[in-house]
């Protein structure tokens, strides 16, 4: 039985030892983010987005009737792109009990040095944040009420763009006895490109021969924490020239803008269909770039608490 | 070694005797194979008895390792006679438990069974019975299902919960970082006993009491918090799970939740219990399947996070849905009318619903018998009701306040005089008074008395004196304990009821309700603004107000407790009321009724505002315009009334007096807000509220002295 004991006890403690190492080993690995030289860091990858906090203590934990108090947000732009146009507002509060003015303000508004909130670049390596403060006053308790507790949402809409840029073989000339000169590959996937939507896989199909096309299918989600209101293709280039690009599941004529909840699959989903074609009949490589504009919403719950 | 030698000589010739032939080398290679052989047996044996040993010792351990860790802890807590008392009890209690579940089959068993009974039966008027009932099988399952673990973090939670008021926590973050220091408090006292009692490892013993989240996982579903739990979860974990009228939502709230932990939990096999286990399942199996589930379950929302909360809630619903609160009787209906009436399943439901609801009234409460005229007046009379919008109106406690306004009046019996006497004065009878006035209101207090006679003695007249001689008692006190004493007018001598009528005059109550003004949306976004956003801010659907002894109970909307207001051409907005009489005496006067809101201040800083404190306004005031069907003809508003009525006998006794329903139509800013605006609107009441205390009298006549 001890020696049974003692098995167990050695056992248990080699898995304690074995379950340590590879949280180390884990931990180890998630290191502080790289910030490279600088120069040559790319800030458009990965999912980013404008991020929302709390100044401590605004607004306070509690609240007594009939005083002030403020809701001081830090609106800090973490995506590689700026923003153009946005506006942050309080939903939600009874005013019976918490009044909050202004409700809404316009970002143009709180800049100080220009009208456009900067994201990550090698000006702004850690995106611009500007302070929105909203004016608050606690009013009384129904009755002889104890305490009452009033949810309200912080919402932030705002316009801003992404880009997305890669190389990809085009070969209409499958049929070549010799080595093209590189490799197509049919399906490429991708982490994010700095902002809440993101390309997440392109699929190029290509249609050989001497009337060759080149189809790109992107696939294009919503990544980051809020809504995507609506998608627009601003430009789209392959190689330098024009290629048609169309979100076929669209509805209405113009092609080129979605509205994410017009998905009925999916709402945080869209494909864009982008098609050339090609009059030569040799393999190479080319960039295909596609600049998107979209609005972006997100929201999040809290709560002010006034007590007797 | 020379016994050894010996038994081997006798074995060989022994050998060499029955076989002549046997050569002394070889008997002795038959003896080394018989000893081989012999050895081999006995150690078999000692295996096999070892390892039965082993399996004794293991089915013992459990027991005893927890029994007499009892006892020896009680013996080092409580000296040697607290030891053997804990021994005692622990062992008494291990012979009584055995024989229960011997009796029962386990404890499974009685788990199933208890909590089936407390899921059907209708527990709505004995809120103390329902939590003793969850109280017992939440303990029975930590101690005999889960074998004590978990018990430190329950009881605590249990204390804290039902003992000192833990109930009225809102903040679900406040009560997750309590439950987490219960259970840290309980893993680490476990951790200890399980170390330097029962000899185990520290965080084995304290990982055991993280299984104490079931039990409590299970009383809260039970109790029908399930909706809570999710609101919780959706704030904890920040998502945006809806399960009112899902299937989800149905599964969590409709399933008898201990029974479930019972069968899961029973060893035994026998028909009893199979048959115990394929009803829950066929019971599960026709919520998931067939849709069917009770509807008088739909609209339930437990109102949280108190029990008494709870009760409250479910007594409300029960004068919302009838006789239909007993889920047998509304599961059992549903079946029957998906079944023969498939296609309009909903409206044999609600017939059969509101048939028993007016039987409860008119035979159940009135006595009348079914099928005399009375009862086919009482029938119509119900079903006029039933179409009266202004009584599908109801309120709900308000669960912010905490100390509602409440009287009290007790006879004191023991004081009252037993003979008769000529003069009056002595003749007092008390009555403690005791009122309760949070809000510190201006209550003029008025009191009468009258003697009712019994067995031929004739009816006397009472006095109470007045405190102060032609001037109202006036009492404004948080709290105000008093004792008045009754005098006959009259000589009094027989047996007589006391009949002692305290009247408190000029009471207020204040009622509000929430609701969200949306405009023009879409389906979809309505439905996501809904479930995303409203619900979280406006938890209660129907007008709430303290527990006072009457309270205006008011609806604003398209529907009953549609909390959503639209901007569409179709939808009407309309204003239903009733007031209701929510004590156990009687609502002798309505001075004054109002529905408006609280006036917005400008400003914030009490120098620049234009007003310190709300002040209550109309809705006209508000900007709402009222149609003018809002008066009835009594006089009555909708929305305001300042006449003062005495509310008819047949409302009086019914505690509910409807009010006149119409139309509203509201401001501009209203309809086309770009996201929703919230608004609460307040309902005041002002009347006058009657408590009587009665009480069997007996005078005699003196004794004579002997002179």
């Amino acid at each position: 039985m001890k020696h049974e004991k003692g098995m167990k006890v050695k056992l248990s403690r080699r898995f304690f030892a074995i379950f340590f190492f590879f949280l180390f080993l884990f931990l180890l690995a998630c290191g502080t983010e790289e910030q490279g030289s600088g120069l040559d860091y790319n800030f458009k990858q990965g999912i980013a987005e404008l991020e929302l906090h709390f100044l401590p203590s605004a607004p306070p934990e509690k609240l007594y009737p009939d005083s002030d108090f403020k809701i001081i947000i830090e609106v800090d732009n973490q995506m590689a792109y700026d923003i153009e146009e946005g506006k942050i507002w309080i939903t939600g509060l009874v005013e019976d009990y918490f009044e909050v003015r202004p409700t809404e303000m316009v970002l143009q508004e709180i800049l100080t040095e220009d009208t456009i909130l900067h994201g990550k670049s090698l000006t702004t390596p850690g995106g611009e944040k500007v302070y929105a403060e909203f004016k608050g006053h606690a009013n009384q308790l129904f009755l002889n009420a104890e305490e009452y507790t009033g949810t309200y949402f912080l919402k932030a809409k705002y316009r801003s763009r992404m880009e997305f840029l890669d190389t990809f073989c085009v070969n209409t000339h499958l049929y070549a006895v010799y080595d093209p000169n590189c490799v197509v590959e049919q399906r490429k996937t991708y982490s994010g490109q700095g902002a809440p939507i993101a390309i997440s896989e392109v699929e190029e199909i290509l249609t050989p021969g001497a009337d060759g096309k080149v189809e790109f299918r992107i696939r294009l989600q919503n990544r980051g924490g809020g809504k995507v209101e609506r998608v627009d293709v601003v430009q789209a280039k392959l190689g330098g020239e024009q290629i048609d690009c169309v979100f076929p599941e669209a509805r209405g004529d113009y092609k080129q803008s979605m509205l994410f909840m017009e998905n009925d699959n999916n709402a945080n989903e869209a494909t864009l269909i982008c098609r050339k074609s090609l009059s030569l009949e040799v393999a190479y490589q080319t960039p295909l770039f596609v600049e998107f504009a979209y609005e972006y919403q997100t929201q999040e719950q809290h709560q002010l608490r006034m007590v007797r | 070694m020379v016994d050894v030698q010996t038994s081997r000589l006798k074995r060989i010739q022994e050998l060499k005797a029955a076989d002549s032939t046997l050569t002394s080398q070889k008997a002795l290679e038959m003896i080394r194979e018989e000893e081989k052989r012999g050895q081999q047996r006995e150690e078999r044996k000692e295996e096999r008895e070892e390892r039965e040993e082993e399996r004794e010792e293991s089915s013992a351990a459990q027991e005893r390792k927890f029994f007499g860790a009892q006892k020896a802890l009680g013996k080092n807590l409580r000296g040697g006679g607290g030891g053997a008392f804990v021994g005692g009890v622990a062992s008494g209690g291990k012979t009584v438990g055995a024989k229960a579940v011997g009796t029962f089959g386990d404890y499974g068993v009685i788990v199933a069974i208890l909590g089936l009974f407390t899921f059907f039966a209708d527990l709505t008027g004995s809120p103390a019975l329902f939590v003793i009932l969850e109280t017992v099988l939440l303990f029975t399952s930590v101690i005999y299902i889960f074998h004590w673990r978990g018990i430190v973090p329950i009881t605590l939670f249990w204390i804290w919960y039902f003992l000192m008021g833990g109930a009225f926590t809102t903040d679900p973050q406040g009560l997750l970082s309590l439950f987490f220091v219960f259970l840290l408090i309980g893993m680490v006292l476990r951790g200890i006993f399980s170390k330097f009692v029962m000899k185990e490892g520290f965080l084995r013993g304290g990982s055991m009491e993280v299984e104490g989240l079931l039990p409590l996982l299970f009383l809260i579903l039970d109790v029908g918090a399930a909706e809570y739990l999710i609101a919780f979860a959706n704030t904890f974990f920040s998502i945006s799970l809806d399960i009112h009228g899902t299937l989800l939502g149905k599964i969590l709230i409709f399933t008898p939740w201990w029974t479930i932990l019972g069968i899961m939990a029973i060893k035994k096999e026998n028909f009893f219990i199979s048959l115990l286990k394929i009803g829950c399942v066929i019971y599960i199996i026709s919520i998931l399947f067939a849709g069917i589930a009770p509807e008088a379950y739909q609209s339930y929302q437990s109102q949280l996070p108190g029990p008494t909360e709870l009760f409250q809630a479910k007594k409300e619903f029960r004068e919302q849905a009838g006789q239909q609160i007993n889920p047998l009787t509304a599961f059992l209906n549903q079946l029957f009318c998906s079944m023969s009436d498939p296609t309009n399943s909903q409206e044999c439901i609600q017939k059969k619903e509101e048939e028993a609801a007016i039987r409860q009234v008119c035979e159940g409460e009135r006595g009348l018998v079914p099928g005399s005229s009375l009862y086919k007046d009482c029938e119509q009379q119900e079903r006029l009701k039933k179409r009266n919008p202004s009584y599908q109106v109801f309120g709900k406690v308000d669960p912010t306040i905490k100390e509602p306004t409440a009287a009290k009046v007790v006879l004191d019996v023991k004081s009252f005089p037993g003979y008769s006497s000529d003069n009056l004065e002595v003749l007092a009878f008390p009555a403690e008074i005791e009122i309760k006035n949070p809000r510190r209101q201006e209550i003029i207090l008025e009191a009468s008395c009258s003697f009712d006679g019994k067995d031929g003695a004739k009816d006397v007249e009472g006095i109470v004196k007045e405190r102060v001689s032609g001037k109202k008692f006036v009492i404004s006190d948080k709290i105000f304990k008093d004792r008045f004493l009754c005098n006959p007018k009259e000589k009094l001598e027989g047996k007589y009821f006391l009949q002692f009528n305290l009247t408190l005059k000029d009471l207020i109550t204040g009622s509000r309700l929430q609701r969200a003004f949306i405009g023009d949306k879409t389906e979809r976004e309505k439905e996501r603004l809904y479930k995303e956003e409203i619900s979280r801010v406006i938890k209660q659907s129907e007008s709430i107000a303290p527990a006072d002894l009457a309270w205006l109970s008011f609806d604003i909307g398209h529907a009953a407790k549609e909390v959503m207001i639209e901007n569409k051409p179709y939808r009407i907005l309309t204003l239903r009321s009733k007031i209701e009489n929510k004590g156990k005496g009687e609502l002798v006067k309505v001075a004054s009724y109002r529905i408006g809101g609280f006036s917005r201040p400008v400003g914030f800083s009490s120098a620049e505002s234009a007003v310190d404190t709300q002040e209550f306004v109309s809705l006209a005031e508000l900007g709402f315009t009222i149609s003018e069907s809002g008066i009835d003809e009594a006089g009555l508003g909708c929305a305001e009334s300042q006449k003062a009525f005495v509310p008819p006998a047949r409302e009086q006794r019914e505690n509910v007096i409807p009010l006149p329903a119409c139309t509203l139509d509201y401001p501009e800013e209203l309809k086309n807000p770009e996201d929703w605006i919230p608004l609460q609107f307040i309902g005041g009441l002002q009347y006058d509220y009657r408590i009587t205390a009665k009480a069997e009298v007996k005078i005699e006549k003196p004794p004579e002295l002997n002179t």
